[in-house]
């Protein structure tokens, strides 16, 4: 059943073939091209953006594409400087930060980050505007969970969405944007008693609690759609998700394993697409 | 009836005798927190607000400011006070009464209160930060509902709550606030709306079961369990004859009925009502000692 697995071809190629028409319309009106500065504190692996690569995806779509990478011991002073600045260039239109950042650098480094250039959606007034349904940005994982829900063209109203551990990157945004779509949603912390039961009732069951293997195909309600945010490396080096994707296979109506490496492309994916909103809203 | 009745109104006053300490202990610093309120037009539900929200004030022992404007104030004679009240260090809390006429912003109104001072949390900063779990002035009404909930022993912590309504003010901040992993909150969170096909399937499991629709006597006996803790945050005016006002105050939940079975429950009024303006109080009396560190 190949073709209950989402993954970057279907959802991603789909937005990436719409970027690339946008600017081919643009061509003859403009020289410019969007222009995405990326910051890189840490080479975590399992960070989605490095495990593909923002120069790689920026070549293919014609971006202009900077990548600045900084040790995990530069102090927060230096780093805030380098974000200034790339806040003030008007090549930039979108900064996005890979994550996880080391701890002691997230609050600064995300609130130094222009509101208007935060293509990673991470700012608190960003997260703020995603509760009366005027964002700007929304966060990049959360979007690319809402582009392949509308992928499947699955209609959202009056579903049950089981969203397991929150984070700000998928959960917590997702969370607001459904209710938007008419879900009825349920947020659960990681650790909850009677968590095969609260998986049972969703007709969308989304996890990102990082539990290798947890979720069996016996949690999942039959013709379930699962999006699973779970991203843990093995002692092996090999990434692996929250759910039993074999078992989910037989029984959900589809499954979008962003443990996959090709929904990494498809975080990136979105932060090419709101880097492109601010590219036209500063261009056009 | 076997329900424990959790009373807004002694809760209230417990934290508003707290409050009162603090601020005694805040002029001894020579720190005075201050609420600047600024109320444009006549309707009278705002004024009633308006004027409970200034005597909280003077119980508690803090200044307080009510600027009134006529109903066709222009946007930019309000945006004019704020930034007056955001550059005045006797206001440590400015608050803005809603509904604002129609030729007025409200989006604009608070995204103008400076984020330190927006004591009501509906600044989007503050919204953003109430989202990703950092401190922040929590909305009035939800806080009080969370206050309800710990002092009266129903720690939410892994219970399953059940939350009826997802307005920007109390249904949507109440799920932020009692989903994060912190004390007081840490639960199975679930909101229900009108796209909902059948809300007592949720309703039934609720550990805790929080009405905030609007829509009185709407959730009924056979949708709740036994034993569940109910908070009714509706306020709905029911024609009555025999009231010399016209009508009395119900909740969205029917009292009695539901008191059978729950293991404790809010009354309309008495319940969640009084706790919105002690709330207030609370983060105009915070709001001041941030601004003094
Ligand atoms: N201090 C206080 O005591 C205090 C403070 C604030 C509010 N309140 C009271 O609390 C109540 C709610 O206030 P609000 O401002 O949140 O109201 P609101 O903006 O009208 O929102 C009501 C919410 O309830 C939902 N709802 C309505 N009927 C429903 C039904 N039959 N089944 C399921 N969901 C239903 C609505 O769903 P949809 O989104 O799908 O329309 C909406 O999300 C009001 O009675 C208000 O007076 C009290």
């Amino acid at each position: 059943m190949p073709e209950k697995l989402l993954g970057e071809e279907e959802v991603g190629g789909e937005v990436q073939r719409e970027i690339l028409a946008k600017l081919k319309s643009l061509h003859k009106k403009t020289e410019q091209v969007p222009g995405l500065a990326v910051i890189a504190v840490d080479e975590d692996p399992t960070s989605p953006s490095a495990v593909y690569g923002e120069e790689e995806l920026g070549k293919k779509l014609g971006y202009h594409i900077e990548v600045h990478r900084l040790s995990p011991a530069t102090s927060a002073g230096k780093i805030r400087r380098v974000i200034r600045r790339l806040n003030d260039d008007e090549k930039i239109h979108g900064l996005f930060c890979r994550f996880p950042l080391p701890l002691h650098l997230a609050e600064d480094v995300l609130k130094a980050i222009d509101p208007a250039k935060d293509v990673g959606g991470m700012h608190p007034l960003n997260m703020g505007m995603l509760w009366g349904g005027g964002a700007s940005f929304i966060p990049c994982s959360a979007l690319a969970c809402l582009q392949a829900l509308e992928f499947t063209k699955q209609p959202l109203h009056g579903k049950t969405v089981v969203l397991l551990g929150h984070s700000n990157i998928v959960s917590r945004p997702l969370a607001l944007l459904l209710l938007q779509k008419n879900a009825t949603i349920t947020m659960c912390p990681a650790l909850t008693a009677d968590l095969p039961e609260i998986c049972r009732s969703a007709d969308i069951l989304i996890t990102e609690i990082g539990r290798p293997r947890l979720i069996k195909g016996g949690w999942i309600k039959p013709g379930a759609a699962v999006i699973d945010a779970g991203v843990t490396r093995k002692q092996d080096g090999a990434l692996v998700g929250d759910v039993v994707l074999e078992e989910a296979l037989q029984v959900a109506e589809w499954v979008f394993p962003l443990a996959a490496r090709e929904a990494g492309t498809l975080v990136l994916t979105m932060v090419m697409k709101n880097t492109l909103k601010t590219f036209l809203s500063k261009t056009v | 009836m076997a329900a424990k009745i959790i009373s807004g109104r002694d809760v209230a006053k417990e934290i508003r005798a707290e409050l009162k300490e603090k601020v005694a202990e805040l002029k001894k610093k020579d720190i005075v927190p201050g609420l600047g309120v600024v109320l444009v037009g006549e309707d009278p539900a705002s004024i009633s607000y308006v004027t409970s929200k200034a005597k909280g004030c003077q119980e508690i022992g803090m200044y307080e400011e009510t600027i009134r404007l006529p109903a066709d104030a222009p946007e930019e004679e309000v945006l004019k006070i704020i930034d007056g009240m955001n550059n005045d260090p006797k206001f440590s809390g400015i608050l803005v009464q809603l509904p604002l006429p129609d030729h007025i912003s409200v989006d604009k109104i608070i995204g103008y209160i400076s984020p330190e001072k927006d004591v009501d949390g509906f600044h989007p900063v503050n919204v953003g930060k109430l989202l990703r779990g950092e401190p922040c002035p929590l909305p009035c009404t939800p806080h009080g509902v969370q206050q309800l909930l710990s002092r009266s022993g129903n720690d939410p912590s892994g219970k399953h709550v059940v939350v009826c309504g997802r307005s920007n003010i109390v249904g949507k901040p109440l799920a932020a606030i009692l989903m994060q992993k912190k004390e007081g909150a840490n639960a199975v969170v679930t909101v229900v709306h009108t796209g909902a096909k059948d809300i007592s399937y949720f309703t039934k499991q609720a550990d805790i079961l929080i009405a905030a629709m609007g829509r009185p006597q709407a959730i009924t006996a056979d949708m709740v369990k036994e034993g569940t803790v109910v908070i009714d945050v509706g306020v709905n005016r029911i024609p009555d004859e025999s009231k010399k006002s016209g009508f009395r105050l119900a909740g969205d939940v029917d009292f009695e009925p539901v008191a059978e079975k729950a293991s404790f429950i809010t009354p309309v009024p008495g319940g969640v009502g009084p706790m919105t303006v002690t709330m207030l109080l609370y983060n105009t009396v915070e709001a001041a000692i941030t601004l003094n560190q």
